[in-house]
C-alpha cells in the first residue's frame, strides 16, 4: 500500500546502480571515487528525500496512506544485511587480510548469491502485500542469478554488476510507470 | 453436518456493520495499512465524500476505527485507523465468512 507510488523502486532502483558499483570500486583503486560519494549521497538521503517528495506531491496529490512496519528481523538478518554488509566483507578480505583467492571465489559465486537472496528480497516484498509483479522478480532474479553465474568468467567475474545493473534498471523503469499511473489518478480534496 | 437452521442462525450472527460492501472495502484498507487519510479512501474506494464520511463514522461509533482530524490552512484533514477491536472484528468476520462458505458449498 505505501508503495503505490513507486517512489520506493525508483530510489532502490538507483541504489542498486550505485551499489553494485561501490563493489567494483573495492575491488579496482583506480576506479571513480565519485560513485562511493554518490552512493553515500543516495543511501543516507534517499529516505527523507522520498519522504518530501511523498509530502509535497504524491500525498497531497491522491492521499496520504502509512504503511504498516514492512522489515520484520528474520528479514533484516538473512536478507537485508548479507546483501548490505557483501562490500564490507570484500573491502576486509582484500584489504587488511589479502585473501585474494577468497575474494575470488565470492566474485565468481556472487550472481550465485545474490540471485538466492534477491529471490527471497522480492518473495518477502511480494508476500508483504507489494504486488504481483515481486512474485516474478523473484523468479526472473533467480534464473538471472543462475545464468550470471554461467557465464561469469566471460563476464570477468563481473557477472554481478550486470545483476545489479539489471535489477536496477527494470526497478528504476517499475517505479517510474508506477508513479505516471498514481500521478494521473484523480485530484480531490476533502472540503470541496 | 449442519442443518440449514444452523447456516441461517450464523449469517444472523454476522456482523452487519462490516458485512456492508463499502465499509468491508474500508475495513479491508485499514487492517492492511497504520494509517490514511480521507483523499486516500476517496481515491481507492471511489465511493463519494458522503459515503465515506457516513460509513467511517459508523465504523468509528462501533469503535472499529479511530479518527484524527485537524486543520492544513483553513481545510480540515482526517485521517484513519483501525483500533484493535477492528482488527478483531475484522478477523472474525472473514473467519466466519469461511467457515459458512465451506459449509454451504457441496
Amino acid at each position: 500500500m505505501s508503495q503505490r507510488d513507486g517512489l520506493s523502486e525508483l530510489f532502490t532502483g538507483i541504489f542498486f546502480f550505485f551499489y553494485s558499483s561501490i563493489i567494483m570500486t573495492l575491488l579496482d583503486f583506480s576506479s571513480d571515487a565519485k560513485k562511493i560519494a554518490i552512493f553515500t549521497f543516495v543511501f543516507a538521503f534517499s529516505g527523507p528525500v522520498i519522504q518530501f517528495i511523498r509530502k509535497h506531491f504524491t500525498y497531497s496529490h491522491s492521499g496520504y496512506v502509512k504503511g504498516k512496519a514492512e522489515i520484520t528481523k528474520p528479514f533484516l538478518f538473512l536478507i537485508v544485511f548479507p546483501i548490505a554488509f557483501f562490500p564490507a566483507v570484500i573491502g576486509v578480505f582484500l584489504h587488511i587480510f589479502h585473501l585474494i583467492d577468497l575474494i575470488g571465489s565470492l566474485m565468481l559465486f556472487s550472481p550465485l548469491i545474490f540471485g538466492i537472496l534477491f529471490f527471497f528480497y522480492y518473495w518477502y516484498q511480494y508476500r508483504a502485500g507489494a504486488g504481483f509483479f515481486y512474485r516474478i522478480f523473484s523468479f526472473v532474479s533467480f534464473i538471472l542469478g543462475i545464468f550470471l553465474f554461467i557465464f561469469n568468467h566471460l563476464l570477468q567475474n563481473e557477472g554481478f554488476y550486470v545483476f545489479f545493473v539489471i535489477n536496477g534498471a527494470v526497478l528504476f523503469l517499475f517505479g517510474l510507470f508506477k508513479l505516471i499511473v498514481f500521478m494521473k489518478r484523480v485530484k480531490s480534496n476533502e472540503n470541496e | 453436518m449442519k442443518t440449514n437452521n444452523d447456516v441461517f442462525e450464523q449469517i444472523l450472527l454476522i456482523d452487519k456493520t462490516i458485512h456492508e460492501p463499502a465499509r468491508l472495502f474500508i475495513m479491508s484498507i485499514l487492517y492492511n495499512t497504520e494509517e490514511v487519510d480521507f483523499l486516500f479512501l476517496l481515491n481507492e474506494t471511489q465511493l463519494s465524500k458522503g459515503n465515506i464520511a457516513t460509513h467511517t463514522k459508523k465504523l468509528e461509533e462501533e469503535g472499529y476505527l479511530t479518527v484524527k482530524k485537524e486543520f492544513v490552512g483553513k481545510k480540515t484533514h482526517s485521517t484513519y485507523a483501525i483500533t484493535e477491536k477492528g482488527k478483531k472484528a475484522l478477523e472474525a468476520y472473514t473467519a466466519a465468512m469461511k467457515q459458512m462458505l465451506d459449509e454451504m458449498t457441496p
